[in-house]
């Protein structure tokens, strides 16, 4: 059971492992991903084991890949693109936004582009501005890319099947922190697809609904366990998927405990979360609310470089504590 | 020619006496069409959606949501060029009985105002009340007047916890209706009544047919004799199914009507009752009515009178056999035996 306590990195690699074994067009294109394993190491051996024909080392030039990758989508491969920095993708904007997610609807459905662009997201390693953004938003605003959001290995696996066997492009954002942590269950063995579209109840709860996205679903389960020692139960909700988004459950929560908070690491302004609260409000949950809505996100500032600043520019585990406890003691 | 024209509290299931204004959909100062929405009403069986008999102007509120409003008072008032058929409103009887109500004569205001200078009337003062959007919908429902309640939430906001015991005021609200509900029927009881029945061997058919035969039927036998008319109008209250529990539409004359209209009429109120908006001038100046319980296959041993009615007819099935029981209630104050025998016997020749 223990060695089954996989990283983010460990089930993401199995998850490539077992849809190249699956399918001989799955293959993984990408900078440093094939002999040096992956600059966070999460293709680590795929390189050995499936070659080099399948575990393609790029250029450094994102534009060039990903066109390449879409190309080979529409052929009838099954492209898994990494990009190291989520930063990157904007590199690479066109052949993402106006190429990849168009194609299927401008030809009436008569091509597919099964691309998953997979791309490290996310700040709290010291990679400064450039390298530590959130940018779920930018592709959630197009309409034909899915968009997930995985916040543990278990549905990393799953959803990155899902991903894989998707007919159109999805894009796959992974925050950097997870990459090495196991997460709080065993990981599946085998090749059991989690559905796209699907949220999660992570934990429930009476008192307060928080829906939270990547690596803030971790700080808010550590709030939340924090806050029942205080008698404040939280039901925590994982959408997983942004786009589509499954907002029932949320919904359905709301209507339980009449109080939402919503926690990203992403900046406040514009942000994803506030869709959710939005379908919430133009809702019949509308009336279910006992208290205002609360939001949590990044600052609506680059991340900054200096630790102390990079950290107080994103909500943390004491944050979400507090912003909890407040909207359950304030009203009641 | 301006008229201000009441709309008051209709009268919506039998046994009602109040309604409960559950909210407006309409301010001072709006324009509005025949048909739309004024505002709804919600009784111990019924909730339904009050909608405006012509176009017109809103001129006043007179009700707050959440009040319990007697039937026949008015709830607000509309200046409108059109000539509404008026309902059973008088300022008096309002407060008084049921009795008084339903005898009372309908009228229309006349009033010459200037309906532009009306549209720019102050606003509800209850909008400028803080509260979560919980409270304000419980609050609706239950008839809490937010502004009787101490906010203590953050910016002077009311939440949740300062609503405290009414917001559980619901039980003891139904309490309050079943008694009404029950002194209702109790009145009733207390008229010295008879009630005959007899057998008709006859096939129901196409219900709207039915139900349009047995409605110019029951109205022309009561015609045959105006000693036991209050007036010259016979207003046959039919109860109809609908989707929030039963309603009594008030078919004014139906005898005078060909029957194809009347049948139309039939099909078209049973479909609003259906959806819970039966047109405010069939609610009122019932002088008898109908309970046809065929559809249910049944037939009922507890007719009920009301005051002011001096018939009440039930139309039930028997289980015996596929004949029909009419059963016909009296008041013997105003009718004697053999006038109700008479009309029994009148009726089922007609059919």
């Amino acid at each position: 059971m223990n060695d089954r306590m996989l990283t983010m990195a460990d089930a993401l690699r199995e998850a490539m492992g077992i849809a190249m074994e699956e399918r001989q067009e799955v293959f993984i294109l990408g900078e440093d991903i094939g002999i040096y394993g992956g600059a966070f190491g999460v293709t680590g051996d795929l390189y050995h084991r499936f070659g080099a024909d399948r575990v393609l080392d790029t250029p450094i030039s994102e534009l060039g890949f990903v066109g390449t990758a879409v190309g080979a989508a529409l052929a009838g491969m099954r492209p898994i693109v990494e990009i190291q920095f989520s930063d990157f993708t904007a590199q690479a904007m066109d052949q993402i936004a106006n190429q990849a997610a168009k194609i299927h609807f401008m030809v009436g459905g008569g091509l597919h582009v099964p691309l998953v662009l997979r791309a490290a997201s996310g700040s709290g390693t010291g990679a400064a501005a450039q390298h530590s953004q959130s940018l779920e938003t930018w592709f959630a605003n197009i309409p034909g890319l899915k968009v997930v959001m995985p916040s543990n290995p278990t549905d990393a696996k799953g959803l990155l099947l899902s991903a894989i066997d998707d007919p159109n492009p999805v894009i796959f954002l992974e925050h950097k922190l997870l990459y090495k942590i196991p997460g709080r269950e065993a990981v599946p063995e085998g090749a059991e697809r989690i559905p796209l579209g699907v949220s999660k109840v992570v934990r429930p709860g009476k008192d307060i609904t928080i829906v939270a996205t990547g690596i803030m679903v971790n700080r808010c389960f550590e709030a939340a366990e924090k806050l029942m020692s205080e008698g404040i139960s939280v039901e925590l909700i994982d959408p997983r998927t942004i786009s589509p988004l499954d907002i029932n459950p949320i919904l359905q929560s709301v209507d339980r405990t009449g109080r939402l908070m919503v926690v990203q690491e992403a900046p406040e302004h514009a942000g994803f979360l506030n869709e959710v609260i939005a379908q919430v409000t133009t809702s019949g949950s509308f009336g279910s609310l006992i208290a205002p809505i609360v939001r949590l996100a990044g600052m609506n500032i680059p991340i900054p470089y200096a630790p102390q600043l990079e950290r107080a520019a994103v909500p943390q585990i004491e944050n979400i504590e507090a912003a909890a406890r407040a909207a359950v003691r304030e009203w009641r | 020619m301006s008229f201000l024209y009441p709309v008051v509290m209709p009268k919506m299931s039998m046994t009602m006496e109040t309604g409960e204004l559950l909210v407006f959909h309409c301010k001072v100062g709006d324009v509005v069409k025949a048909g739309d929405v004024l505002f709804e009403v919600m009784t111990d069986k019924i909730d339904m959606e009050v909608e405006s008999p012509a176009d017109a102007v809103v001129k006043e509120l007179l009700q707050a949501p959440g009040a319990v409003v007697p039937i026949g008072q008015p709830v607000m008032t509309l200046i409108t060029e059109t000539q509404v058929m008026a309902f059973d409103f008088d300022g008096e009887a309002a407060a008084g009985s049921i009795e008084s109500i339903e005898s009372s004569e309908s009228l229309v205001v006349e009033a010459e105002i200037p309906v532009a200078s009306e549209s720019t009337v102050a606003q509800d003062p209850s909008t400028q009340i803080k509260a979560v959007p919980k409270v304000r919908s419980i609050a609706a429902q239950k008839g809490i007047d937010l502004s009787s309640i101490t906010p203590t939430g953050p910016e002077e906001t009311i939440m949740m916890a300062d609503l405290g015991a009414s917001a559980y005021a619901h039980t003891d609200r139904q309490i309050a209706n079943r008694n009404l509900i029950a002194s209702g029927l109790a009145k009733t009881r207390e008229i010295p009544q008879a009630s005959f029945e007899r057998y008709v061997n006859r096939t129901i058919g196409e219900s709207a047919q039915w139900h349009a035969t047995l409605l110019s039927s029951w109205a022309n036998t009561l015609r045959s004799r105006p000693d036991l008319l209050s007036g010259s109008d016979i207003g046959v209250a039919m109860i109809i199914r609908s989707k929030h529990g039963s309603a009594l539409p008030v078919f004014k004359n139906p005898d005078l009507m060909p029957i194809e209209e009347l049948k139309s009429l039939v099909l078209q109120t049973t479909e609003l009752a259906m959806t819970g908006k039966v047109p405010v001038h069939m609610l009122n100046g019932a002088t008898t009515t109908i309970f046809d319980l065929t559809s249910f296959s049944m037939s009922s041993p507890t007719p009920l009178l009301f005051p002011t009615h001096i018939t009440s007819l039930t139309v039930g099935s028997s289980e015996v056999s596929s004949s029909l029981k009419l059963a016909l209630t009296i008041d013997l104050r105003t009718c004697d035996f053999y006038d109700g025998a008479q009309l029994l016997e009148q009726l089922v020749s007609k059919m």
